[in-house]
C-alpha cells in the first residue's frame, strides 16, 4: 500500500492524499526529501496559499494524468507554442477566470510545471490576437496608463 | 490576472507570440515594467500572425529602453513600415545578431547603414534587388557584409545579374550558410547556366558549408515548378578545395533532390555518383525501397527508364501539374499502382492551368496498360475530361478511386449554402456531368473493375442537385467482378439499381454509402431496403446518414445476410426512439459470421445504447464470440472517446479498418493490391 500524506489547505480542511500523487508536486517532493519520509506520516502539511475547492482541482487534474496521459515534458520554455492542450485538459479548465487564475497560483507555488504550462496556454490562447484594450476588457483590468 | 506574481507573469510572457506580448506589455504599467525583461525582447519575431494593432507594434519597436536588447529580430510581415523608420530605428538595435528583413520596405542603401551599425551582426536575410539602379548598391552592401556567416537571400532572376550577385558575395568572407531563394522566368529559365552561377558563388566562399537553393518561378505563375535542392552539404566532408566545381561537391556531398526539371539537368552530371531521388516522388513501399537506393542520374541513358519500369508501386504528390511529371509517368511501363494527388493552391489561379496539358496526361496514363489500382485525387475538373479517354486503354484496371476535390479550397470558407451556390454552381454541375459519362463509360469498357470510389467534395450533393447518377449506376451491372463500390456526396434518389447489381454481380461484397443528399435520404433508403437481402455476397456495409425512421427496418433485413462480417450504420436524427435499437442483438445472433458492428443511433437514447451494449456483451461471454466487436452509440464519436473506442478494438480491425480520431470511417482497405 502506498502511503499517504495529509495537506492542510488555508480554510483548515485537511486531504489525505497518496505521497505518489502529491510528489507530483515540486513543493511537497523536495519538503519530503529534506523531512525524510518519515516525518511525513506523522505531520500535516500546511499549504497555506491554497483554497481546499482549489487544491481539489489541482489534485484532480494530478491524478488523471498521473493514471492516463503524461503532462508534456518541456525543456524549453519556447515549446509552448506547439503545445496542444488535449481535450481532457480543455474541459477541466473550463473554469471562470478567478478559478483558473487560482489554479495558476497554486501550480506556481505546489511547483507543477505541466499545470502551470496548461493553464498558461489556457491564458495565453484567451489573449492571442486581441488589442491591449481588449485585453484589458476580457481580464478587467484598470489602465495604469494616463494618456501621454 | 493582475494577480498573478511576477514570475508566472514572466512565464506567460515568455511563451506569448511576439504579436500578442507586445499587446500584454501595453495592458497597463506593471506589465509594461516587466516587458523590459532582457529575456523577453532577445527574440522578437513578426513572421507570423498579424499584429492586433500596428501603432503598438511601432511604438514597441522604437522603444529605446528595448532597442539594445533585441538580439534576434525578425520583421518580413511589418511591410507598412517605411525604409527610413526602418532604418532609425533598426539601427539603434545595436546589440542585433540575427536580422531577417526580406520582404519589408527597407532597401539596400539603408540595410547597408542598419548592417554596419549592428557589429555582432552573423545571420541575414533580405529581398536583394540586383535590377539595373540598384547594382551599386547591391555591391555597397556586399562590402558590409564581412561578417556575415549565415545568409539567405531572396530575390528575382539571379542568374541574369549572376555577376553582380557573385562581387556581393565576395564580400562573405566567413559566409558559413547560404540560403537562396530565388524566381526565374517561365519553366525554361532553369537549366545548368544555374549551376554555373552557383560554382561562382561557391568558389568565392571558401568556408561554405550548407547551401540550400530554392528556385520557383516567378509569383505570377504561382506554385513552386523548379527546385534545386541542395541539402546541407556538411562540411565536414568538404575542404574548400571540393568547392572548384559542381561536380566535385556533388561527388562527395548528399545530394538530395525534389523530383523536379532542374535535377535533372544537374543529375545529368556523370560526375555525380551518390544521388538520391527523393522528396515528392515515391511514398509507396516497393518506391520507397528504390528512393534510399543509390542510383544512377536519371533521364540520361536509357538504363534509367529501365529502371524507371521496374517499378510497381509509385504515389506522385504534384502540387503544380507539371508537365513533367507526365512525361515521366509514360517510363513506368510496369506500373501496377499509382496514385497520383494534384492540390493547386487555389482554385482561381488560371495561369498555373497554363501549363496543364490533360493530353500529355492522358497519353502517359494510356500506356500504363499493366495498372491494376488506380487512385486520382485532384482539384478542378479539368482533369476529367482527360481521364475519360486514358480509362478507356486501361484494360487491366480493377481498382479506381476517384476523390475530386471541386473547388474544395474555396467552399471550406464559404460556409452559408446560398452563397456557395451563387459561386461555381455550373461548374460543379458540369463536374457532376462529367462523373456521370466516366462512370458510363468505365462500366462500358472495363469489365474487370472490381473496386468503384466514387468521393467528390462534400459540398457536391448539397449545392447540385440537377445531375442525378441513379440511372447511371444502373450501368454497374455490367461489371460482373464488382466486389466494392463507394458512392458518397452524389446524388442519388433511386436505390433500386442495387437490385440488378445484386443480380448480376455475385461477387458484390462490399457497399459504402455516404453523404447522400439530405432531402433525398428517405426515398433512397426505402428503395434499398427491399433490395438488401438481394445483396448475398455481402460482407461489409457502411452506410452513413441512413434514415433514421426505418433503422430498425433496415437491421432485421441485414439479419437475413449471412455473410456480413462490419457493419457501420450511422443516423444522425434525433428520431430514433428506444424501441428501433431492438433488432441489433439478433442481428448479431443470426449472423455468426459478423465481426464487427458499430452502429450511431441519433442523440437521443444514451440508456437504450447502454444496455444494448451490455445485452451484447452478455451474449459473446455466453456465445465465446469473442472476436466480435461491436459499438453502440448515441451519438458521433468524438476526439475524446476515440482512444476508448481503439482500445476495445481487437487488433486485427485495427489494422484493416480506417479509423481517424475525429471520425470515425469503418471500411476495409480496398486499393490494396
Amino acid at each position: 500500500m502506498s502511503k499517504i500524506i495529509k495537506l492542510q489547505t488555508s480554510d483548515g480542511e485537511i486531504f489525505d492524499v497518496d505521497v505518489e500523487v502529491a510528489t507530483c508536486s515540486g513543493l511537497i517532493k523536495t519538503m519530503l526529501e529534506v523531512l525524510g519520509m518519515d516525518e511525513s506520516d506523522k505531520e500535516i502539511v500546511s499549504l497555506p496559499n491554497v483554497s481546499s475547492a482549489i487544491l481539489k482541482k489541482v489534485l484532480e487534474w494530478t491524478k488523471y494524468h498521473k493514471d492516463n496521459a503524461p503532462p508534456p515534458e518541456l525543456d524549453e520554455p519556447t515549446d509552448i507554442s506547439s503545445l496542444e492542450i488535449c481535450s481532457w485538459d480543455y474541459n477541466f479548465l473550463k473554469v471562470d477566470q478567478g478559478t483558473l487564475f487560482e489554479i495558476i497560483l497554486a501550480a506556481n507555488y505546489l511547483d507543477i510545471k505541466g499545470l502551470l504550462v496548461v493553464t498558461c496556454k489556457t491564458v495565453a490562447n484567451m489573449i492571442k490576437g486581441k488589442s491591449p484594450e481588449n485585453i484589458r476588457k476580457t481580464f478587467n483590468i484598470k489602465s495604469g496608463f494616463t494618456p501621454a | 490576472m493582475d494577480n498573478l506574481p511576477n514570475d508566472v507573469l514572466f512565464l506567460l510572457m515568455s511563451w506569448l507570440d511576439t504579436n500578442d506580448f507586445i499587446s500584454l506589455s501595453y495592458v497597463c504599467k506593471r506589465f509594461q515594467s516587466l516587458s523590459y525583461s532582457p529575456l523577453l525582447n532577445r527574440k522578437l519575431d513578426f513572421r507570423s500572425g498579424v499584429p492586433s494593432s500596428t501603432h503598438f507594434v511601432e511604438k514597441f519597436l522604437q522603444d529605446k529602453l528595448r532597442s539594445k536588447l533585441v538580439h534576434d529580430l525578425s520583421i518580413s510581415s511589418l511591410f507598412w513600415i517605411k525604409s527610413k523608420a526602418l532604418k532609425t530605428l533598426l539601427s539603434k538595435m545595436t546589440n542585433l545578431k540575427v536580422l531577417d528583413v526580406h520582404g519589408t520596405l527597407l532597401i539596400q542603401r539603408d540595410l547597408k547603414a542598419v548592417v554596419d551599425a549592428c557589429p555582432y551582426l552573423t545571420h541575414l536575410s533580405w529581398t536583394c534587388n540586383l535590377r539595373k539602379d540598384q547594382q551599386t548598391e547591391a555591391m555597397d552592401l556586399g562590402k558590409s557584409l564581412s561578417k556575415i556567416q549565415v545568409l539567405c537571400v531572396y530575390t528575382y532572376y539571379f542568374v541574369e545579374f549572376i555577376e553582380v550577385f557573385a562581387e556581393l558575395m565576395s564580400g562573405c568572407k566567413e559566409l558559413r550558410s547560404f540560403y537562396l531563394n530565388y524566381a526565374v522566368k517561365g519553366i525554361s529559365g532553369i537549366s545548368l547556366q544555374h549551376v554555373r552561377a552557383m560554382e561562382r558563388i561557391l568558389g568565392v566562399n571558401l568556408k561554405l558549408a550548407v547551401l540550400k537553393v530554392v528556385t520557383c518561378t516567378a509569383t505570377l505563375y504561382s506554385g513552386m515548378l523548379g527546385a534545386i535542392f541542395v541539402d546541407k552539404i556538411i562540411a565536414s566532408c568538404l575542404s574548400s578545395a571540393h568547392f572548384e566545381n559542381s561536380a566535385s561537391f556533388a561527388d562527395r556531398g548528399v545530394f538530395r533532390c525534389l523530383w523536379n526539371e532542374p535535377c535533372t539537368s544537374i543529375l545529368a552530371d556523370e560526375q555525380i555518383r551518390d544521388a538520391c531521388y527523393q522528396g515528392t516522388y515515391g511514398t509507396e513501399t516497393r518506391a520507397a525501397a528504390f528512393c534510399v537506393l543509390s542510383i544512377p542520374p536519371f533521364n540520361r541513358h536509357n538504363e534509367n527508364k529501365e529502371f524507371m519500369g521496374k517499378i510497381l508501386s509509385l504515389c506522385l504528390h504534384n502540387n503544380s501539374e507539371h508537365v513533367y511529371l507526365f512525361q515521366l509517368l509514360s517510363h513506368h511501363t510496369h506500373l501496377e499502382q499509382l496514385r497520383l494527388t494534384s492540390r493547386m493552391q487555389s482554385s482561381s489561379n488560371a495561369p498555373a492551368l497554363l501549363f496543364f496539358d490533360h493530353e500529355l496526361l492522358t497519353n502517359s496514363l494510356c500506356r500504363l496498360t499493366n495498372i491494376i489500382a488506380l487512385e486520382l485525387t485532384f482539384s478542378h475538373s479539368l482533369w476529367l475530361e482527360g481521364m475519360t479517354h486514358a480509362l478507356k486503354c486501361l484494360i487491366s484496371l480493377k481498382r479506381l478511386r476517384i476523390v475530386p476535390c471541386i473547388l474544395v479550397d474555396k467552399f471550406k470558407t464559404v460556409h452559408s449554402e446560398t452563397e456557395a451556390v451563387s459561386f461555381k454552381r455550373p461548374r460543379i454541375e458540369r463536374t457532376l456531368k462529367e462523373y456521370s459519362s466516366l462512370l458510363k463509360d468505365l462500366c462500358e469498357n472495363t469489365p474487370d473493375l472490381e473496386v468503384i470510389e466514387i468521393i467528390p467534395s462534400v459540398h457536391c450533393c448539397s449545392i447540385c442537385s440537377n445531375v442525378e447518377l441513379s440511372f447511371v449506376c444502373r450501368d454497374l451491372a455490367h461489371l460482373r467482378n464488382l466486389r466494392h463500390l463507394t458512392l458518397q456526396n452524389l446524388v442519388l434518389y433511386d436505390a433500386s439499381f442495387f437490385r440488378e447489381v445484386s443480380m448480376s454481380c455475385k461477387k458484390f461484397e462490399s457497399l459504402t454509402l455516404k453523404g447522400i443528399k439530405a432531402t433525398y435520404t428517405e426515398r433512397f433508403a426505402r428503395h434499398l431496403l427491399p433490395v438488401l437481402p438481394q445483396l448475398t455476397a455481402l460482407k461489409h456495409l457502411v452506410w452513413d446518414q441512413g434514415y433514421a425512421k426505418n433503422s430498425s427496418e433496415v437491421i432485421c433485413a441485414l439479419t437475413k445476410l449471412s455473410n456480413l462480417e462490419r457493419v457501420a450504420l450511422i443516423y444522425n436524427s434525433r428520431a430514433v426512439s428506444s424501441e428501433k435499437i431492438g433488432p441489433v442483438l439478433e442481428l448479431i445472433q443470426n449472423n455468426r459470421k459478423l465481426e464487427g458492428l458499430f452502429c450511431v443511433f441519433g442523440k437521443s437514447s444514451e440508456k437504450a445504447c447502454k444496455s444494448c451494449s451490455k445485452a451484447i456483451n452478455e451474449y459473446r461471454k455466453r456465445s465465446g464470440r469473442w472476436n466480435l466487436f461491436s459499438l453502440i452509440q448515441n451519438k458521433y464519436l468524438h476526439n475524446d472517446c476515440g482512444g476508448e473506442y481503439l482500445d476495445l478494438m481487437p487488433f486485427y480491425l485495427y489494422q484493416d479498418w480506417i479509423v481517424q480520431p475525429s471520425k470515425v470511417v469503418l471500411q476495409p482497405d480496398v486499393m490494396k493490391v
